[in-house]
């Protein structure tokens, strides 16, 4: 069904009752002599009568149980304190990627820190502040590998000394 | 004060009337899920897109106001829902297949279209008529397939569909001229009139 001419993208929209009173006579007219755009209105018509006489479905008998379980459900959610929500929430799972971004800079920044040599010199200012506050970070539990900051120490005493 | 009732139900879910939003769904969830089931073709998907629809009307309903009719604003959602479900899915899939089972409203699945000349006008079946023109609806671009959707089984305006897929009334026009223009060359061998 191929037309060139040029009122056949007026066609669509005639059906559709879209076109001004103005284009609508002026369609009307163009379609007493245009066979092409005429057969392309009878070929537009029959499809739209295929189309509106696809059966509707109705929901199956489960849906609105489903539903409504789903209502519960959230309802259930937003009696919960606000930090819980967070926690169980959509919000986290946004912010998951941003999250695991943080998490990963945070590694990079620990493992720079902790596989650091030390320079031929002596002590690099990491290691210095690292050293001082390793005491201090003993002193708390969130420190899980402690043994590793032990060897680390010796480690970096043993370089010191052969250098 | 607005005259449209389903305006004033949904201000009344709003303000947490549970009763008011269980009347506009009983309303609507038929015609909801219809038009998720002819923009996927799958019941199933179109019942977790429908409860979808709806979780999102209930979501919304405190912070709803009522710029447009109540039902243009329902179907805005739905063609959200239904667009970015195609969206995902295209993104896992490559591209949405159309090789996939076509669903009839009696759930009978059926192929692709195939030969045409198999299929004589007059002999179809009401639910062989209806796999075929689910099946070319199916092979349109989403937003055509909404677009033609939304005019002729929902009855909306150019300009109501251009707000529900946030165009101009211009691009809607054109989107259900091109959708018009493909199915009738894709079902035009099956409907021969006369034959
Ligand atoms: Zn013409």
């Amino acid at each position: 069904m191929k037309t060139d001419c040029i009122f056949s993208a007026s066609i669509s929209p005639y059906i559709d009752d879209e076109l001004s009173a103005e284009d609508t006579e002026r369609l009307r007219l163009h379609l007493k002599t245009c066979s092409a755009c005429r057969n392309q209105l009878r070929v537009l018509s029959a499809m739209e009568v295929q189309l509106a006489a696809m059966p509707p479905i109705t929901p199956s008998p489960d849906f609105d149980r489903t539903f409504w379980q789903k209502i519960d459900a959230l309802e259930e959610k937003r009696r919960q304190p606000a930090w819980k929500q967070w926690l169980n929430g959509d919000r986290l799972r946004e912010w998951r990627p941003a999250l695991a971004a943080a998490a990963g800079v945070l590694i990079l920044c620990g493992t720079f820190l902790f596989t650091q040599r030390p320079s031929e010199t002596g002590f690099s200012a990491d290691e210095i502040v690292m050293s001082q506050n390793l005491e201090l970070l003993t002193d708390y539990e969130i420190v899980r590998h402690l043994d590793f900051l032990e060897q680390w120490m010796d480690f970096s005493e043993n370089d010191a000394t052969d250098a | 004060m607005h005259t449209d009732p389903d305006i004033q139900l949904m201000l009344r879910c709003g303000e947490g009337d549970n009763e008011a939003f269980r009347k506009l769904f009983v309303r609507y969830r038929t015609k909801i899920i219809n038009y998720c089931f002819r923009f996927c073709a799958d019941r199933s998907i179109a019942e977790d897109l429908g409860q979808e629809v709806f979780l999102r009307m209930y979501r919304a309903a405190p912070k709803y106001r009522p710029d447009a009719g109540f039902r243009t604003w329902l179907f805005t959602i739905a063609t959200n829902v239904c667009l970015n479900d195609a969206r995902r899915k295209r993104g896992q899939a490559g591209t949405l297949s159309i090789d996939a089972p076509i669903f009839t409203a009696e759930g009978t699945a059926m192929p692709e279209i195939d030969d045409p000349t198999g299929h004589p006008a007059g002999r179809l079946l009401d639910h062989e008529q209806e796999t075929i023109v689910q099946a070319a609806l199916t092979k349109l671009p989403d937003k055509q397939r909404a677009a033609l959707l939304l005019r002729i089984h929902h009855e909306f305006s150019y300009s109501e569909i251009a707000a529900q897929l946030h165009c101009s009334e211009g691009a809607v026009k054109t989107l259900i001229h091109r959708g018009r223009r493909v199915l009738a060359e894709i079902l035009t061998p099956y409907f021969k009139e006369g034959t």
